[in-house]
């Protein structure tokens, strides 16, 4: 039988700054031990979480970036998930282009001399086989951002690069967004990939404008590498 | 466009593991979720942090959803809105990144907005204005914003205490015109 009696005010405003989040961390936890016992608190805070509902009109609708449900199905689906692109990034870093692009990270090595002002954990650089698009990036696990340059080449008109990291272990590649229309640029490494970046594989692919909308390469993989820790 | 019964039955086939679902539900519903993260938190990387952190939550908790007689939107909301400042009372220092708010909202319609009565919303709008006016605004600040009592009570300039007292005899009166 439920303790909650609907003319309790002491519960009744008890539920309204549970459901606000105004408890503090103790009392909050200790109304959720007594919820989980008690129905007729629950369907107090419901109340007043519908009650609370026509004020969420404010939150403005924004949509998140591409990559981010890659990363969801990434840390849910882990095990389950084998889409093509992972087989052919494979094949691809499994099989010369990974020679190819590893030779060229000593080459590109000696051209760093702009640094934007982070202090890098890992590294990397890729680049085509015939050397027409090379892609450096510095990476900051400790900052959460990498720095990427466009050292050579650039997407076919109406195209972007996408670029992908594939932690060690990873069943899919999880896109780190479109390299900008700029030399170099800082992006955020999402949280939960900071410290997945040693033995990681850094790839670029070829994508529609603003990038894959599936989450996944839809393009050919045009280049990838190891990202070497520092 | 999505309706709320859609959205309903999305989450409901999320339960059993239907991933197919779990696609629609996200296209339908991630930009209204994404706008509580940065709402609440008004960091952008914080707030994608706080999205993806509330699907893989919707994902493992919808088998409950049927059972808890939330209607979709707001159980989306609820939960969201609670990961989002359980991020914002573990922050340590406060963070400050006011490009993220309120310039970069998508405009169109969305499922909620589309189902969400006018009448309910006039009528807590209606009985938010009965409420002595500061009162108003704190209900607000701490339901958009994540507020908390430390911060209303500065802001209003009175003591914690009574900012609490307030606060606590203001919501019962508010739900006292809502059911009325």
């Amino acid at each position: 039988m439920s303790v909650a009696d609907k003319n309790d005010p002491d519960d009744n405003a008890l539920a309204a700054e549970y459901a606000l989040h105004l408890l503090s961390a103790q009392d909050r936890a200790a109304f959720e031990t007594r919820m989980r016992e008690d129905a007729g608190l629950r369907k107090l805070v419901r109340d007043w979480d519908h009650h609370f509902h026509p004020l969420s009109d404010d939150f403005a609708p924004t949509t998140p970036p591409a990559r981010l449900k890659a990363s969801i199905d990434a840390a849910l689906f882990a095990e389950t998930t084998k889409p093509n692109t992972f087989s052919a990034l494979w094949r691809w870093v499994l099989g010369g282009g990974a020679m190819a692009a590893i030779a060229g990270l000593f080459i590109v090595l000696t051209l760093f001399n702009d640094p934007l002002s982070i202090t890098p954990t890992h590294s990397t650089s890729i680049s085509t086989a015939d050397q027409s698009i090379i892609i450096t990036a510095e990476f900051s696990a400790d900052q959460g951002v990498f720095v990427v340059r466009r050292q050579q080449g650039a997407p076919a008109a109406g195209r972007d690069h996408e670029m992908w990291l594939i932690p060690e272990g990873a069943p899919v590649p999880i896109s780190l967004g479109v390299i900008p229309d700029t030399a170099e640029a800082r992006i955020e490494i999402p949280q939960d990939l900071r410290h997945r970046l040693t033995a990681a594989v850094f790839a670029i692919s070829d994508e529609p404008l603003g990038g894959s909308p599936t989450g996944q390469a839809t393009g050919p993989v045009l280049a990838a590498g190891p990202i070497e820790m520092l | 466009m999505a309706q709320i019964q859609d959205i309903n039955e999305w989450i409901v086939r999320t339960g059993l593991g239907d991933r197919k679902a779990f696609n629609l539900l996200y296209d339908a519903t991630s930009a209204k979720l994404f706008g509580v993260c940065l709402r609440v938190l008004n960091n952008r990387a914080e707030a994608e942090d706080a999205l993806q952190e509330a699907f893989i939550r919707i994902w493992q908790r919808a088998d409950r959803f049927a059972a808890n007689d939330y209607s979709p939107m707001t159980w989306l909301i609820t939960l969201t809105r609670n990961l989002a400042i359980d991020r914002l009372r573990a922050r340590k220092a406060p963070s400050e990144d006011i490009s993220e708010r309120g310039d970069i909202a998508d405009t169109g319609p969305t499922p909620e907005q589309a189902a969400l009565d006018a009448s309910e919303r006039a009528r807590i709008e209606q009985c938010l204005d009965e409420l002595d006016d500061p009162k108003a605004g704190a209900v607000r600040g701490a339901y958009l914003m994540g507020e908390t009592y430390d911060a209303l009570a500065q802001k209003y300039g009175v003591p914690v205490n009574t900012m609490r007292t307030w606060l606590r005899r203001s919501l019962l009166k508010l739900r006292e015109c809502l059911i009325r």
